[in-house]
């Protein structure tokens, strides 16, 4: 057993296997009664994002920038629960990613049964239109590693397959090589920075008007989201191989949809902002964009406080929560960039200004902590490009 | 003497590998973040835009649960739901974007 896959529970971890051949369900329960309600299979869509995952832990976070992630080889292993009250061999704590490196090392990535709650969904939303469960009515989710069944995709139909040619001419990964610790010493830490997680650095400057953007539409009546995208360089610690990225500037989404609660880049949007990457690669290859953020400028429950609240200093009814809107956009964007930042500034019920910084952590977006610089130079450090890679 | 043995015409999979097939639409796709690149060949030009970017956002290993949509490079014009060879040249470069929107 990889002492890095670790449960409350006694567990065994199975065999190893291709990612492509998991072979993994999700059993949905009735919560009050325990009765089966649906088995949903895992498909290899819904482990994409573990995976990217999975690269950036165990891959570009052990001093492997330059590989991408198609280099990389990765196997499954699932965490088997050994509950003898239990008649279920297949019950799973989790699962582990492994990923093997060009000098031998093997990496694993382990995630919990909550990193499904999206396939959990996906099958309630089924029986719901099947009216095999009531909108609302809560269940139970659990999973089963059955490597006698095949995986298969989602139910919904796969598109219609168009015929024609692509060769991947995706680039390398590039990145500043540059020490961690001198940068650790002169940061302000802000927030509880999650022990295993990796780095993320503001300057003031680009923090200030990742604000400033994000709470214009504070003043707009009524309210509307309004944000901005972070910009940035990755980089890769010479001493360490920590990777970590580095957030040194903030645009504005102008052209956006605007509204209460959403905010909808348009085709104006993206022009301007690949415009200003393409320029700024132009100069600094390794400049991308790293993240975004928006304001929830609506006070939560509608500004109604609770009677505690003239005693209470700090007020914990708030509106920094990473959406599902959230986590389907930043999916889609940054597919394939799994250090892509969400930040969230939004108020308390009393209408204190609070903010949160979320990034993806067991395949969902986590609120974590971060570091902020008063200054930083990306110029002094030397720009490296992985290869790019050609089967 | 010649022998009056019927050639047949070059079929359209007798082409030479990695030259577009005639009458075919070649350009360059890329996501927003311009993490995943393909070079794409051989798009029949009447296929609708929206189908093409349903195909490349999944050959792209992009997620299927959010619609995609074609941007042309140069002009930063959304293709619309027509054929693609109406709206593209031959070597454009477009970038597939998610209609999705932050919460």
């Amino acid at each position: 057993m990889n002492p890095s896959i670790s449960s409350s529970a006694p567990v065994s971890v199975g065999v190893a296997v291709p990612l492509h051949e998991a072979a993994f369900s999700v059993v949905l329960r009735d919560e009050e009664t325990g009765a089966f309600l649906a088995r949903e299979p895992v498909g290899p869509a819904d482990l994409v994002g573990h995976a990217n995952e999975a690269w950036r832990d165990g891959c570009l976070r052990k001093g492997c920038p330059g590989l991408s992630r198609s280099q990389v080889p990765l196997n499954i292993r699932a965490v088997l629960k050994q509950n003898p009250a239990s008649p279920s061999p297949t019950l799973c704590a989790g699962f582990g990613i492994d990923i093997i490196l060009p000098d031998g090392r093997v990496t694993t990535t382990a995630f919990t049964v909550h990193s499904l709650s999206a396939v959990a969904a996906r099958a309630s939303e089924h029986l719901v239109a099947l009216g095999k469960l009531n909108s609302g009515q809560t269940y139970t989710y659990q999973l089963h590693c059955q490597s006698h069944l095949r995986p298969r995709e989602p139910v919904a139909a796969p598109p219609v397959e168009l015929e024609f040619d692509t060769n991947d001419r995706s680039p390398a990964l590039s990145w500043l090589e540059m020490p961690l610790r001198p940068l650790l010493q002169q940061a302000t830490p802000h927030d509880d920075i999650p022990e295993a997680g990796f780095q993320v650095f503001f300057t003031a400057a680009a923090f200030a008007r990742a604000e400033q953007f994000a709470r214009k539409g504070a003043v707009a009546t009524p309210p509307v989201e309004t944000g901005a995208v972070l910009l940035g360089v990755p980089c890769s610690c010479p001493d360490t191989g920590e990777f970590f990225v580095v957030v040194t500037d903030a645009y504005e989404v102008i052209g956006a949809e605007q509204k209460v609660f959403s905010l909808g880049y348009t085709d104006r949007s993206w022009n301007r902002i690949q415009a200003v990457v393409k320029a700024r690669q132009k100069i600094c290859p390794a400049f991308r964009l790293l993240g975004q953020a928006h304001g929830h400028n609506f006070l939560p429950a509608g500004g109604k406080t609770c009677e505690a609240c003239p005693s209470r200093l700090v007020c914990d009814l708030t509106n920094i929560y990473a959406s599902q809107d959230d986590e389907s956009w930043t999916r889609a964007v940054f597919a394939g960039a799994p250090y892509a930042l969400c930040l969230i500034f939004g108020l308390t019920a009393r209408a204190d200004r609070i903010h949160g910084l979320f990034t993806q952590r067991d395949a969902r977006l986590r609120q974590r902590g971060y570091l902020v610089l008063e200054h930083f130079s990306a110029d002094q450090w030397p720009c490296r490009s992985g290869v790019p890679w050609s089967p | 003497m010649k022998a009056l043995t019927p050639t047949p015409e070059p079929s359209a999979a007798a082409q030479v590998p990695g030259q577009p097939r005639g009458g075919m639409l070649r350009f360059e796709a890329r996501d927003v973040t311009g993490t995943h690149v393909l070079e794409v060949r051989n798009v029949q030009r009447t296929t609708p835009a929206g189908a093409v970017a349903t195909a490349l956002a999944s050959r792209m290993g992009l997620p299927a649960d959010v619609p995609w949509i074609i941007r042309n490079d140069a002009t930063g014009a959304v293709l619309e739901e027509r054929p693609i060879g109406d709206q593209i040249e031959d070597g454009a470069k477009v970038v597939l974007s998610p209609k999705a929107h932050l919460g």
